[in-house]
């Protein structure tokens, strides 16, 4: 279980999250919407660690994990996929799953990395292939690939709908409600793509100037017009 | 000299030029010292430290091109080696002639000036990366240890003197001011001395000079600099060539002290101990080049005695101490304990009343910051003509016309990917455009560099932080403001009235880096402004701000708007509302609606694309 007590976090002396409070339980899917600014990402990043809260606490399990720096909370179970993707354009496909694995235990190396393309066989396909020379859909593949080989617990995905085509995010979402299903992983997903976030999160969280500030089922978010203009539209 | 990091320096700014430098009273009182002690001085001394004095020198010329200018280059080794060389040769040569070596001293400086100012054109005008910059330096000076290895055939001279290889080139002639008279070992140490320290002098009142304030501010932030306007390159240029020009006179004196020079100063040790002096020193001080020549130099001769094996072991160990212990060099390490212990010793603070008094001269009204570029002073219209961008498959770009009328207000939104940034990039000049054309009023600018639009009155505030973070906010303004206006007085005055205008007096002396988030965004719309532009480009100038800080940046945009057009991206949805200004809006790299913000909000098709809804493209189709 991931627990964000309290926290006000920003950048410099900013804050852009404020008194921020927000819970997920084991095995949850969930999504944080809301409007460009809002403080979706900085939220991830402080949960990963990439920046520090100022006052509050980060618990996973239980565990005040709000001092340890990002590789600590990766090793405790925490992977992010940022917006961007950010797989490493000079590797090879096999190669940026590699390198995930370096902090893990050696003797599930191989098995997990044959787990992880039986699951995208797209990677198997190009494993020898660059990670720049990946189409946008399937780097976002090979990041959420990259991302599952440190078995993680919990998964933070930021708009891993960005800039890709309408078939490969449906794909993506298959995927991620599979491993959550199949694995017991917890997904945390930004989103600006309504639908897609409704597709992938049985629960949505509304973020407005720094703060949570409704917390309902996805569906409704979906239905409901007036919601979508208050937090969503221009 | 040195760290000026605690002093006002808005005093130094403001304080204008006629006046008798500070510096001239620091040589008179170098050259009486030293000319009192001369005398007392036993010879031995006076030789060895007559060394430090002209290795102080080199390592100066390094603190210079490095530490302020932000060019590291292992080529001052190079050049004091040649201007060693150019000495030698042209004293040879010269003085049974002329009976003095004033001339070859000149030409030692000149010969390597010029090495610099050559080698130096192929790496600036080339555009080499900071790193190929050591590598190439470093490599130069290898290859002339090569070469002038290798000369030891007599057949290798320049006139009478042999350039001798390994063994180097003896019978150089001492230093003689006048016909027939060399200087013996004290006077020599007097005159190496005091020239040493106006030179170290020069350099530091060149620091506060244009020039100085502009290479400072290519050091900090390189991009900013060339979005200002300056042509980089030329200052670049300007500073390893001074740099290789003080480095020779110190490669010029040094041949004549010892009356001997051997290619062992192209040596890569040679090379490294440069940079070894100015990072114990204090890499921006130029006291602390001379200051780490004689701790260094000091504790490699006073351990020489007990066995040569133990000397680089024990000074590497004492360079590892340093750069752990004392990150930025042992003087201004010094001068901030000196400065927290008795504060009045270090910094000359400007009285409160003084400093306000000079400010509060200066008009806080926009109209008077923006009529300071006479002549251009209007706003102007921005428009683009079916504008089409394709990065490699990727169209992020359309076909966008757009037309912002002069002196009027737009803001461009758009959910990611939508393509606004890219707009945004080619009014500001960043991608030239696939197709189509960018026009400034009537004239076309569609393949100028963001310099040269900036140069004919398009101010830019990029998304990303770009100010001068080691510098104070007055010289963050102050090289906007000579960006535009040229003139240091005009420029003082602009610099100040822009503080006024964002109520920023009292952070004038402070480091841009200390500011806050909403600080930075401001100085940044205030370094914009200090260009007095027709046409201002905002990229998210209220990211990262609290609500009263929006509220603000509104006011301010609001009053710009009167004098000027302004162009804002922006996705902060209460900024835009309390703006209230035209909105176009982007999808998929086209025009998808224009109107006021609040005809948006009710506008469904925009809510769909917001939330990224496929079938809103069919809708909008």
């Amino acid at each position: 279980m991931l627990r964000v007590e309290d926290v006000t976090a920003g950048y410099g002396a900013g804050a852009v999250l404020t008194d921020l409070d927000f819970q997920v339980a084991a095995g949850q899917r969930v999504a944080v919407l809301g409007r460009n600014g809002v403080g979706k990402t900085t939220l991830l990043r402080a949960i990963m660690g990439e920046i520090r809260a100022k006052k509050g606490r980060v618990l996973l399990d239980g565990r005040d994990i709000s001092d340890e720096p990002p590789h600590r909370r990766a090793r405790s179970g925490i992977a992010y996929v940022p917006q961007g993707r950010d797989i490493f354009p000079g590797l090879t496909v096999l190669d940026n799953l590699r390198v995930a694995a370096y902090g893990t235990r050696r003797s599930r190396w191989q098995s997990r990395l044959d787990e992880v393309m039986d699951e995208f066989p797209i990677l198997r396909e190009k494993a020898k292939m660059p990670g720049a020379g990946l189409s946008g859909g399937q780097q976002q593949i090979l990041a959420l690939g990259r991302a599952l080989m440190t078995e993680p617990e919990i998964l933070l995905l930021d708009e891993p709908s960005e800039g890709i085509q309408p078939s490969i995010v449906d794909q993506i979402a298959k995927h991620v409600r599979r491993v959550n299903r199949e694995r017991g992983i917890t997904v945390v997903i930004v989103e600006q793509n309504l639908e897609f976030a409704t597709e992938v999160a049985e629960h949505a969280y509304l973020m407005d100037k720094g703060r949570i500030v409704r917390d309902l089922p996805a569906k409704d978010v979906l239905a409901d017009r007036e919601l979508q203009h208050e937090y969503l539209g221009v | 000299m040195s760290n000026t990091g605690t002093r006002d320096r808005v005093k130094d700014w403001v304080r204008t030029a006629g006046r008798v430098p500070r510096e001239a009273l620091y040589l008179a009182v170098i050259a009486t010292v030293v000319l009192a002690v001369t005398g007392a001085l036993p010879e031995f001394r006076a030789y060895e430290w007559t060394l430090w004095a002209i290795f102080g020198l080199l390592a100066a010329s390094f603190a210079f091109v490095w530490g302020h200018a932000g060019i590291f280059s292992f080529g001052q080794a190079a050049f004091f080696g040649i201007g060693a060389y150019a000495y030698g040769a042209a004293g040879i040569n010269l003085s049974p002639a002329t009976g003095e070596t004033l001339t070859a001293l000149l030409l030692g400086t000149l010969v390597a000036g010029i090495a610099a100012a050559m080698l130096g054109y192929f790496i600036f005008f080339g555009s080499v990366g900071d790193v190929y910059v050591a590598i190439i330096t470093l490599a130069v000076t290898l290859v002339l240890l090569t070469v002038m290895s290798s000369t030891a055939d007599p057949k290798y001279h320049v006139g009478d003197a042999l350039l001798g290889g390994y063994n180097g080139m003896a019978g150089i002639p001492p230093l003689m001011l006048r016909a027939g008279t060399a200087l013996d070992t004290r006077q020599m140490f007097a005159f190496s001395v005091i020239l040493a320290a106006a030179v170290a002098l020069l350099l530091n009142i060149l620091r506060r000079r244009p020039f100085g304030r502009i290479l400072a501010g290519l050091r900090e932030n390189e991009t900013r600099t060339q979005l200002l306007g300056y042509d980089v390159r030329r200052y670049k240029l300007g500073a390893f060539t001074a740099a290789g020009l003080v480095a020779g006179l110190a490669g010029s004196l040094y041949s004549a002290w010892g009356m001997f020079v051997n290619p062992s100063v192209f040596t890569l040790q040679q090379a490294a101990l440069v940079a070894i002096w100015v990072l114990v020193g204090g890499r921006n001080s130029l006291l602390g080049a001379f200051v780490g020549v004689a701790l260094v130099q000091g504790l490699s001769t006073a351990l020489g005695g007990s066995g040569d094996t133990w000397t680089p072991i024990i000074l590497g160990s004492v360079l590892i101490l340093v750069v752990l212990l004392l990150p930025d060099g042992v003087v201004p390490s010094g001068l901030r304990a000196v400065s927290n212990v008795a504060p009045w010793v270090a910094s000359h603070r400007l009285p409160r009343t003084v400093r306000s008094r000079l400010l509060q001269r200066e008009s806080t009204e926009l109209r008077d910051v923006l009529a300071a570029r006479s002549g251009q002073f209007k706003p102007k219209r921005l428009e683009g003509q079916g504008l089409v961008k394709h990065f490699g498959g990727v169209k992020a770009l359309n076909g966008v016309d757009l037309r912002v009328d002069a002196g009027s207000v737009r803001a461009l939104i758009g959910p990611n990917g939508a393509g606004k940034s890219t707009c945004f990039n080619l009014l500001v000049g960043r991608y030239a455009p696939t197709e189509g054309h960018v026009r400034l009023d009537d004239d076309d600018v569609t393949r100028l560099r963001p310099d040269q639009r900036a140069a004919m009155g398009i101010g830019i505030k990029m998304q990303v932080p770009s100010y001068y973070g080691a510098l104070s906010v007055f010289e963050n303004l102050w090289l906007a403001s000579f960006a535009a206006l040229g003139k240091v007085e005009d420029s003082n005055r602009q610099a100040l009235r822009v503080l006024r205008w964002l109520g920023m007096d009292d952070r004038a002396s402070l480091d841009a880096s200390a500011l806050s988030h909403g600080e930075h965004q401001w100085l940044e719309i205030g370094m914009v402004v200090a260009g007095a532009p027709s046409v201002m480009l905002l990229d998210e100038p209220t990211a990262g701000m609290t609500r009263e800080e929006t509220h603000k940046t509104v006011d301010m945009i609001r009053d710009m708007s009167q004098f000027t057009t302004v162009v804002v991206v922006e996705h902060d949805m209460e900024f835009l509302r309390q703006l209230d200004a035209p909105v176009t809006m982007f999808h998929q790299g086209l025009v998808f609606a224009e109107g006021s913000i609040e005809e948006l909000r009710k506008d469904e098709r925009v809510l769909d694309t917001y939330l990224g809804r496929r079938p809103s493209i069919d809708a909008a189709g």
